[in-house]
């Protein structure tokens, strides 16, 4: 079959000419019904591809989003460290404006008392000894033998003193004693550490009542402490005939493990008895 | 052809709305300049006349209107660069810009006619520039593989 060949000219003018009649006829609307069937022909391709285009789309903003989400999550990681740091600092803001309060409270219930807070910094390491650091010292005016209260009651006294620092000898300490009354009875004991977390009470009369509960206070018998700071409560009585004093396990007012903040009474001066030999001595 | 050129223009119609960016780009134009300015005067009228009609039934306009204004452009194209340009590094991109200038103007003057209502300002800014970015930007990644699809088919002989 012979091939048609046209020149550039002749091709160029073909296009257009069937561009023209294309138009003319699509604006007459003969050229609907072939439109429609091409249209319903490809339909199902550009379904699938409109798809893709779709998915990828969908794709674009889903890595848009994780690294908005990943920059998000980054602000809220912050947000959080911030708003957790700031919690704890409003917790123990709280806690010790608790504290304060109790403080301040016992420090209006005593007016006699010249009372000085002192914050704990340190406990003692080593076993056997009860005793901690608190952050005043000479340079403050504190002695040895001042006692150490809370609100809640007697702590111990001071021991050592530093410009900046002193050690208060605990209640708790072995070493500890103080004299002691029953606050119901009005009887009177020795009230010493055991070392361990509790007290105990001796030197009670036996003809004198004694009760699970009762409250001890300082007697001021002795002159190392004032009268009437709480020591504790009374939880377990040991009563014997053959013994010429009873005795009782005593659970402190204070809790010694949870010690932040600290009064020092400063207007205090205990009394140091001489012993017989000293007063011999010119 | 005629397929790739159908493929091509599907493409336009469908994927390629869906993208940032692709939506804007007469991807059929840039091929038919490109193959044009590689292959002379008959295929660019074919090529065309053909893509430009394909784009005519998927599109809301006149059947006939964007073949009609291929094959001018893509002639006219095609004779320029044989007669003035051969051999220019910047040929492609210059033949796509103003193509797509001369495409975009076209239509714009042809909506008028039609009585559309046609806010000149709004269809540069929104419509003629953004295009004509686009095409700029995939005239490369297509025009390198097409020249490179020339080179293994060779001189075009047209049966016509």
């Amino acid at each position: 079959m012979a091939r048609l060949r046209l020149s550039t000219a002749q091709l160029f003018l073909l296009a257009l000419a069937a561009s023209v009649l294309i138009l003319a006829l699509d604006s007459s609307g003969l050229l609907h019904p072939v439109e429609g069937t091409i249209l319903r022909t490809i339909l199902p391709l550009q379904r699938a591809l409109n798809q893709v285009g779709q998915d990828l789309s969908n794709l674009g903003q889903y890595l848009r989003d994780i690294d908005e989400l990943r920059q998000e999550r980054e602000e809220l990681r912050a947000l959080v460290d911030r708003l957790t740091i700031e919690n704890v600092e409003l917790r123990e803001a709280q806690v010790e404006n608790v504290e304060l309060r109790q403080l301040l409270q016992f420090v209006e219930s005593n007016p006699s008392l010249q009372l000085v807070a002192a914050e704990v910094v340190g406990r003692d390491p080593l076993p056997l000894s009860r005793s901690l650091l608190i952050d005043r010292g000479s340079e403050q005016g504190i002695a040895s033998g001042m006692p150490v209260v809370t609100a809640r009651g007697l702590v111990g006294r001071i021991v050592e003193v530093y410009p900046r620092v002193s050690r208060v000898l605990l209640l708790i300490d072995a070493s500890s004693s103080v004299n002691a009354r029953i606050q119901n009875s009005r009887a009177t004991g020795v009230v010493e550490g055991t070392g361990a977390n509790t007290l105990v009470m001796r030197f009670i009369q036996q003809a004198e009542p004694l009760a699970e509960g009762d409250i001890l206070l300082t007697s001021g018998l002795g002159g190392n402490f004032p009268r009437r700071l709480v020591i504790g409560q009374v939880t377990a009585v040991h009563q014997s005939d053959v013994e010429l004093f009873q005795s009782a396990e005593v659970r402190p007012a204070v809790d010694f493990s949870r010690l932040e903040l600290v009064l020092v009474v400063m207007n205090f001066e205990p009394r140091e008895f001489p012993l017989p030999s000293e007063e011999a001595t010119p | 052809m005629i397929l790739l050129l159908s493929l091509t223009g599907l493409l336009q119609a469908s994927l390629l709305s869906h993208l940032s960016g692709g939506n804007n780009l007469d991807l059929t134009l840039v091929l038919v300049v490109s193959w044009s300015l590689l292959r002379g005067p008959r295929e660019a009228i074919l090529w065309g006349f053909i893509g430009g009609l394909v784009l005519d039934l998927l599109s809301g306009w006149p059947t006939g209107l964007s073949a009609l204004l291929l094959t001018l452009i893509a002639t006219l194209i095609s004779l320029g660069q044989e007669r003035f340009y051969r051999g220019l590094p910047i040929l492609p991109l210059g033949a796509v810009g103003v193509a797509s200038l001369l495409y975009h103007t076209a239509l714009l003057l042809m909506g008028g006619l039609l009585g559309r209502r046609v806010d000149l300002l709004s269809e540069i800014s929104n419509s003629l520039v953004p295009a004509l970015v686009a095409n700029l930007v995939a005239t490369p990644f297509l025009y390198y593989p097409l020249r490179a699809l020339h080179r293994r088919l060779g001189p075009p002989r047209l049966g016509w």
